[in-house]
């Protein structure tokens, strides 16, 4: 017992360490590396952290495959670019509007899906977000510009410098706050109804509640990463709602773990790096970009998160759970 | 105390398409009893099983709990009127370990004020009711099917119900796993809690049941003792077939 509480309050400062380096050297990057190319990077990496963060509390938590993701995203987005510069709405207003647009989303698309199970539910999720790409390319050019998207949205801070702040201090609480309620009861019902959604009714859990507030809690911070997103780029192009983006999501979480919600914001961060980092690759990225994937798949479907666990298992030591 | 029947189940039926899984079943089941289901397979158990917890709606009759009509009620909420079940599939949470599988009822059973102490404290204590307590750290996955079925039954029990619905816990069993789940069934009974239980294991069946009903084609054909029932006819050839019984009565 002694044992076990000892190892793992070390293993807990480790973590703690991790954590207090990445923020000190995230603190001091604009100071040390001057570059608006590197900065916008990071601030991209730090609104795709928020958006694998929150797929991950939908489908990697509650287990109700979300294909569609961007449509939370991207609808928060336009929302935010068309308020803003067609009708004028101060950008805090924008803002607000456009994550509660998302939220609205959630519960459209939430309310249908609490009935479906497995592939039905992942058709239904596509299907939405597939909606969403063709009434802003297409039907609804008017209102969305197409291709050459909505210009001129007004931004919270100028420069790329206080953008990164503002984009870190984004990320911080946004994870903060989806890893506390992961950690939570909540989280534990959440992951009940993902391991077996009768065997959790049996136990008196009300899935439909939780399976909603999943949607919702998704979709919100989902919401909250296009809003920032359109701010920062002023420009909203069909971009935010495309395939590509909802895929990503998953992407980013497979790598970085799913089910972890700090393993997909891993996964984010480090893969879009390397995704901008490597833009002279040209669309060679792509190709090698599917080659990790499948790397991830087959030798390390766990994930980043999993790595610890998997070096341990292979060095044979049974490890921290001495109790 | 009252004349309220504990579990009143009115002309319940079930029809999938054609099919009349249950058909026009009625009983009641008095507070403290210990009632066996029995039939052959396909009678309708499961079924009638899924209509008492609410995983299934009836095409007509009514069930009343202490008085209360539950027909509409969702599982969720007749857990929480004291209603819990297993399952004849197990249905494990797999990644979890056993302790927290049955932490997630006590969870429950705590929002729903029914316990006050720490849901893990509860948990324990109904691991160790089940002889599971050795097993609190290991992943379900990894238990032997035997343990499977006790951990199900901890997880109903930690919702601290009135009436344990219990789909064919000894099926797939060891003779000596058999032997010690029935003690722990037992044991739960003489707590106080109401059991139905569904069994193939007819002898475990038998040996804990006060009385037993028979489904047949999803209707009732006998109610009565563990003897009465051994000995009714319709008993026999549901089970034996109209020749069965031939050689039955020599």
């Amino acid at each position: 017992m002694m044992a076990g509480k000892l190892s793992s309050i070390t293993f807990l400062n480790r973590k703690l360490l991790a954590v207090l380096v990445y923020l000190i050297a995230a603190s001091i990057i604009p100071l040390a590396v001057p570059s608006i190319y590197i900065l916008h990077v990071l601030i991209l990496a730090h609104i795709f952290v928020i958006y694998a963060a929150s797929w991950d509390i939908l489908t990697g938590y509650t287990g109700q495959l979300n294909l569609g993701h961007a449509m939370f995203f991207g609808l928060s987005a336009y929302t935010v670019a068309i308020t803003n510069t067609m009708l004028n709405f101060p950008l805090i207003l924008s803002v607000v509007v456009g994550v509660f647009s998302a939220f609205l989303l959630s519960l459209i698309v939430g309310i249908p899906c609490l009935r479906l199970r497995g592939p039905y539910l992942a058709i239904t999720t596509f299907s939405f977000s597939w909606i969403l790409f063709l009434l802003a390319s297409s039907a609804m050019i008017w209102l969305s510009g197409g291709e050459e998207g909505v210009r001129g949205v007004r931004t919270f801070v100028v420069g790329s410098v206080p953008n990164y702040y503002l984009s870190l201090v984004l990320m911080i609480v946004s994870v903060l706050i989806l890893y506390r309620i992961a950690n939570s009861e909540t989280g534990l019902i959440l992951k009940a109804i993902k391991e077996d959604e009768d065997a959790a009714m049996a136990c008196g859990i009300n899935t439909t509640k939780y399976k909603l507030l999943a949607f919702i809690l998704s979709g919100v911070f989902g919401g909250i990463a296009g809003a920032f997103y359109a701010q920062y780029m002023r420009i909203v192009t069909v971009d935010v709602v495309t395939l590509e983006l909802s895929a990503s999501a998953i992407t980013f979480s497979l790598i970085g773990g799913i089910g972890t919600v700090i393993g997909p914001a891993i996964g984010a961060y480090i893969l879009t790096i390397l995704f901008e980092g490597f833009s002279w690759l040209a669309d060679y990225r792509i190709l090698i970009y599917n080659l990790i994937i499948v790397a991830f798949v087959l030798f390390l479907p766990g994930g980043l998160m999993s790595l610890r666990e998997k070096i341990k298992a292979e060095r044979g030591t049974g490890g921290e759970e001495g109790e | 105390m009252s004349d309220v029947p504990f579990l009143q189940v009115d002309n319940l039926s079930k029809h999938f398409r054609g099919l009349k899984a249950v058909d026009e079943v009625t009983f009641q089941v008095d507070r403290g009893e210990f009632l066996g289901i029995i039939g052959p397979n396909g009678a309708g158990k499961t079924t009638l099983f899924n209509l008492i917890t609410g995983f299934l709606k009836p095409t007509s009759g009514r069930i009343h709990f202490r008085g209360k009509d539950i027909t509409g009620m969702k599982p969720h909420d007749r857990v929480k009127i004291g209603i819990a079940r297993t399952f004849q599939v197990t249905k494990p949470f797999k990644k979890f370990t056993a302790i927290e599988n049955v932490v997630i009822s006590a969870l429950i059973a705590r929002k729903h004020g029914k316990i006050r102490e720490h849901e893990r404290d509860f948990a324990m204590e109904v691991l160790e009711k089940v002889n599971l307590a050795h097993r609190k750290d290991t992943l379900a996955e990894n238990l032997p099917h035997g343990e499977v079925k006790k951990l199900e039954i901890a997880r109903a029990l930690a919702t601290k119900p009135e009436l344990l619905l219990l789909d064919e816990p000894f099926s797939g069993l060891t003779g000596e796993e058999v032997e010690s789940l029935q003690e722990v069934i037992k044991s739960i009974h003489e707590d106080g809690i109401t059991v139905i239980l569904i069994e193939h294991v007819l002898k475990a069946c038998m040996a804990l049941s006060e009385r037993i009903i028979v489904l047949n084609y999803g209707k009732i054909i006998a109610d009565g003792t563990p003897q009465q029932v051994c000995m009714d006819r319709q008993v026999i050839e549901a089970y034996l077939g109209k020749r069965g019984l031939e050689f039955a009565s020599g």
